[in-house]
């Protein structure tokens, strides 16, 4: 092995440092500083809504569908309970949503296609025809499926939304590992002795996340209209707690309270478009990256 | 026929890069120019910039007169009536720059519809007509065929075609046989030669290979971190050669007369092309640089010239004054950049180190 | 191309069982005995005698007292035969009831993608021949909001502002309450009307169509743009642009004939894709705007937990989405001929 081979061998095999990944991970443009600005605002807020807003559930029917005022700042719902306070905590169940349909479905589909790239031939045929028939769904339909069989809480929504995405990371990861296994560092970390699983998880995996990172940071923005979606349909998180696509399902039934339908709409179109604008820094700091 | 002054190419970027920096020259009707320099010498650059193909991205100075007219102010309009038509281009990698969903024929017969104004039928006869001449055998057939179905020496054949359809004054081959097979190069080279002798065009061929120029142009132009370093008569760069740089290309040419251990690389890299810099780009390199060299840049001058100003320590004025207004072109005596010319002293050229 | 094609359609089969198989053992997690949720669904037995006899039945037909993987065959056959069972919410035949609103739900998806093509395509085109641009910048801004808007509130907003307050666009339905509806021969209420003769039907379910095909074609549209943008900004940069203006080709011919055309490739692709959120767009909007379509079936089936209405919905969608899908892979070997020789697939 010549020097030139060994010295890009250390390159490829050293972990990237912290320091430039915070670098590239810097917004630039004006729309990429807002976009990290509301995030960073909005799930402030969420994270201390029992800080700066009322009881979510507290009914008030005599003050019912209220506009505007000093103890409610964006009104009152049907049931008299407070508009801004059922926003913080609706985009609790939003973020948990979001971050944990991405943990789950991004886990299983890592797994399962770094396994399947990994193992190459028949397997990774078989497993990837698996994939192809959970993509020839609509993955919202298969989603409401799940959702309406297993009931609507918390944890049945981000499983049906997890059980629909996961093939999307599987297909991804596989493609990504099945470059990855080819390079020579790898090739050199088996000569070393390697094992297969020890080389499946130290040495192919954490190169093959480039891509992944972008397609994360904006799936958390669609996973979460995706949930609100559920919600909307009635599939979602059941009925006292707060949702913003379930408010917006009340809400339909009283088109001329328009503060209703309003503030859970925007406060979703606010926080999914801040992810999409901000995930603009990912894509770069992905194509930047020398040593994907 | 073509004059260029003061030439001047800058990629924006984070940090800009001066990809070329106040380039002359002329080049007479019918002549045969070669533009020799390392990758990232600012050659291809300096040629596209010449009828604006280069992209958003590149600001573009100076001035290039053909036929009278200055193409870096011409409008669009103005601009496309020059483009294809008076300069026809062949460019480095036929597999990248033939349009994959288009068929061979559509993109000929475009260049001969807009230019030349043929129909439909003339033009795909013309077309067809080109393709043979080129040397596309069964040319009538292949010409419904995709850029995929041809091998990379026929798609630049074809691309030459396209080239030269319009009958162009000014044929520009911007590193036309470096994507290609060793065999295949030759063949190109001298498609290229046969047609511009035969209606007299001006063909300006960029390479980084001094061996490309030897058979094909009467002069050489070599350039070096965006400038143009020696200009000579093919010959001269062979035999004579008056920069230290040009000097160094001569002896990494791999040699068949002489047994070589190992093949000679010039040491060190070139200039960053997004710093200026002070004195000659060359010296951190040269093996005869001299003090002069990191302080001031040499402009190019007559050979006699250059090895008196470094003697007597003239400055710009007085080389001025002594060589005039030295511009590369037809008529140009041997110029070179350089405040310590190597003697010519045949085989091994330049003052030892 | 042969090859790709062939095996695009040797696999189909293969994929909606697949698609079956899901769905059935989707809807066998639900927790509660189905033979108590049928009758439930519809009121105690006269008697003990009767309710078995009703028992019995569902039995024999659906196997409910069988092993699991026996209960699938069964559905299977029952689906090939076209039986998808009774709509608890409707009590009817869930194919009689996809029947009937599937018809206004193609006119609402073709319209929508006519916007959405008509719209998306030629803008993408204007944002990347401007790129870096004014113009770019305010279509970054508009299609990123596009794409991050929940279509539901959005058609909600839209429908009071456009219906309720300034009346252009129709209320709820496909006719006028005041309109004769032409007879019904294809269930769509514009090629009834054309049929008829029925121009002033013809016009007002048009004017009922124009709001729901608008929002969801916009937002589908803006989709489209972004993705035609970013393939045209990568053409623009193409060495084949350069070559083809080295030619001194007009801009037009440049960002149409040789751009466009190796643009549209991916685009194809995608536009597969688009439609499956297109027609879950259609779920959430038909319901606002009352179009008596599947997505307001959906929609009441998803709120009355009404299991088999909604398994066949699923299954129609996907069908459609297959479809869709695989005629994208049909369209990309014609526009690309490097997939045409086998080249790339």
């Amino acid at each position: 092995m010549t020097a030139g081979r060994l010295r890009r061998l250390e390159e490829a095999v050293a972990p990237t440092r912290f320091a430039t990944t915070m670098e590239s991970l810097r917004p630039r443009t004006f729309l990429e500083f807002y976009g990290v600005g509301v995030i960073v605002v909005m799930v402030t807020a969420i994270a201390a809504a029992p800080l700066i807003a009322p009881d979510p559930f507290a009914q008030d029917l005599p003050s019912a569908l209220a506009g505007s005022s000093a103890d409610h700042w964006l009104g009152t719902d049907n049931l008299g309970r407070d508009l801004w306070s059922r926003i913080l905590y609706g985009g609790r169940v939003s973020v948990v949503i979001g971050v944990f349909v991405l943990l789950t479905a991004g886990a299983v589909g890592v797994l399962y296609g770094a396994v399947s790239g990994y193992a190459g031939g028949m397997v990774d045929a078989v497993m990837m025809r698996i994939v192809d028939i959970f993509l020839s769904f609509p993955s919202i339909m298969l989603a409401l499926l799940i959702s309406a069989a297993l009931g609507p809480t918390i944890r049945n929504v981000i499983i049906a939304i997890a059980a629909a995405w996961w093939p999307v990371y599987a297909r991804l990861i596989r493609g990504q590992v099945i470059v990855v296994k080819e390079r020579e560092f790898v090739t050199a970390s088996r000569a070393l002795g390697a094992g297969p699983m020890r080389n499946l998880l130290w040495t192919v995996l954490p190169n093959s996340f480039g891509v992944m990172k972008t397609i994360f940071v904006l799936d958390i923005g669609y996973a979460i209209l995706a949930g609100s979606t559920l919600g909307f349909l009635g599939l979602g998180v059941s009925a006292p707690t707060p949702e913003w696509g379930y408010m917006i399902r009340e809400a339909l039934q009283y088109p001329t309270h328009w503060w209703f339908i309003l503030s859970p709409g925007l406060a979703l179109l606010l926080f999914v478009s801040a992810i999409n604008f901000a995930g603009g820094i990912v894509t770069r700091s992905v194509h930047e990256d020398p040593g994907r | 026929m073509l004059s260029v002054r003061d030439l001047d190419v800058t990629f924006r970027a984070r940090a800009p890069v001066l990809a070329v920096r106040g380039v002359s020259y002329d080049l007479a009707a019918g002549e045969h120019v070669g533009l020799v320099g390392e990758s990232g010498s600012g050659k291809s650059a300096g040629a596209l910039a010449l009828v604006r193909l280069l992209p958003d991205y590149a600001d573009v100075s100076g001035r290039v007169m053909l036929d009278g007219a200055d193409l870096l102010r011409l409008n669009e309009r103005e601009l496309r009536a020059v483009r294809g038509d008076q300069v026809g281009i062949v460019y480095q990698d036929p597999f990248s720059s033939l349009n994959p969903v288009l068929t061979i024929g559509k993109q000929l017969t475009e260049v001969l519809s807009k230019h030349k104004g043929l129909g439909a039928r003339a033009a795909r006869r013309e077309a067809a007509r080109l393709l043979e001449t080129v040397g596309v055998p069964n040319a009538e057939e292949r010409i419904s065929d995709y850029p995929h179905q041809f091998s990379g020496g026929m798609r630049q054949r074809a691309v030459i075609a396209m080239a030269v359809a319009p009958r162009p004054a000014l044929l520009i081959a911007d590193e036309p046989t470096t994507a290609l097979d060793v065999t295949v190069q030759a063949q190109i080279l001298e498609l290229l030669q046969e047609l511009t002798s035969e209606h007299e065009t001006t063909m300006l061929l960029i390479t980084h290979d001094l061996g490309v120029v030897a058979g094909v142009t009467q002069r050489v132009m070599v350039m070096y971190a965006g400038r143009i370093v020696e200009s000579s008569s093919t010959e001269d760069v062979f035999t004579r050669a008056s920069h230290p740089y040009t000097v160094a290309l001569h002896r990494s040419l791999p040699r068949i007369d002489v047994r070589q251990e190992r093949l000679v690389t010039i040491e060190g890299q070139p200039p960053d092309p997004t710093q200026l810099v002070r004195g000659c780009p060359f010296a951190p390199r040269c093996p005869s640089r001299i003090d002069r060299c990191a302080d001031e840049d040499p402009p190019l001058m007559t050979i006699p010239t250059a090895r008196r100003a470094a003697a007597r320590g003239w400055d710009m004025a007085s080389i001025r004054e002594e060589d005039g207004e030295q511009v590369p072109g037809p008529a140009s005596p041997h110029l070179t950049a350089c405040w310590n010319p190597p003697d010519p002293a045949g085989d091994e050229p330049g003052p030892a180190r | 191309m042969r090859w790709f094609v062939l095996r695009r359609l040797a696999l189909a089969p293969l994929v909606l069982l697949g698609m079956t198989c899901i769905t059935f053992f989707v809807s066998q997690l639900i927790p509660i005995d189905p033979v108590a949720a049928y009758l439930g669904g519809r009121g105690a037995a006269q008697s003990d005698a009767a309710e078995q006899a009703i028992i019995d039945a569902l039995n024999a037909r659906w196997g409910w007292d069988k092993p699991i993987p026996e209960r699938y065959w069964i559905y299977l056959t029952n689906l090939l035969q076209g039986d998808m069972g009774e709509s608890s919410h409707s009590a009817r035949a869930v194919s009689t009831d996809l029947a009937n609103v599937l018809p206004p739900t193609i006119e609402l998806v073709v319209a929508a993608l006519v916007v959405a093509l008509v719209f998306g395509i030629p803008l993408g085109v204007f944002a990347a021949a401007r790129r870096g641009g004014v113009w770019d910048a305010l279509f970054k801004v508009v299609s990123t909001l596009a794409i991050s808007v929940p279509v539901f509130w959005l058609a909600i907003v839209g429908f009071m502002v456009f219906y309720g307050r300034l009346g252009w666009a129709a209320g709820p339905g496909q006719l006028d309450i005041f309109t004769r509806p032409p007879p019904e021969v294809t269930g769509m209420v514009t090629v009834d009307s054309i049929l008829a003769g029925r121009w002033d039907a013809l016009f007002d379910t048009l004017h009922h169509l124009a709001f729901p095909a608008l929002v969801l074609g916009l937002v589908i549209g803006f989709y489209f743009a972004r993705v035609v943008r970013s393939e045209m900004v990568d053409a623009l940069e193409s060495d084949y642009v350069r070559t083809a203006r080295g030619k001194g080709l007009r801009r037009r011919l440049v960002l149409y004939r040789h751009a466009f055309r190796n643009a549209v490739i991916p685009v194809i692709t995608l536009s597969g894709l688009a439609f499956g959120s297109l027609l879950t767009g259609i779920i959430v909007v038909e319901r606002v705007v009352g179009w008596p379509g599947l997505g307001q079936y959906a929609f009441t089936a998803a709120t009355r937990l009404d299991l088999n209405a909604l398994s066949g919905v699923v299954l129609v969608i996907s069908l459609a989405y297959v479809l869709a899908n695989l005629t994208v892979d049909l369209l990309y070997t014609v526009a690309d001929p490097r997939v045409r020789d086998g080249m790339r697939s």
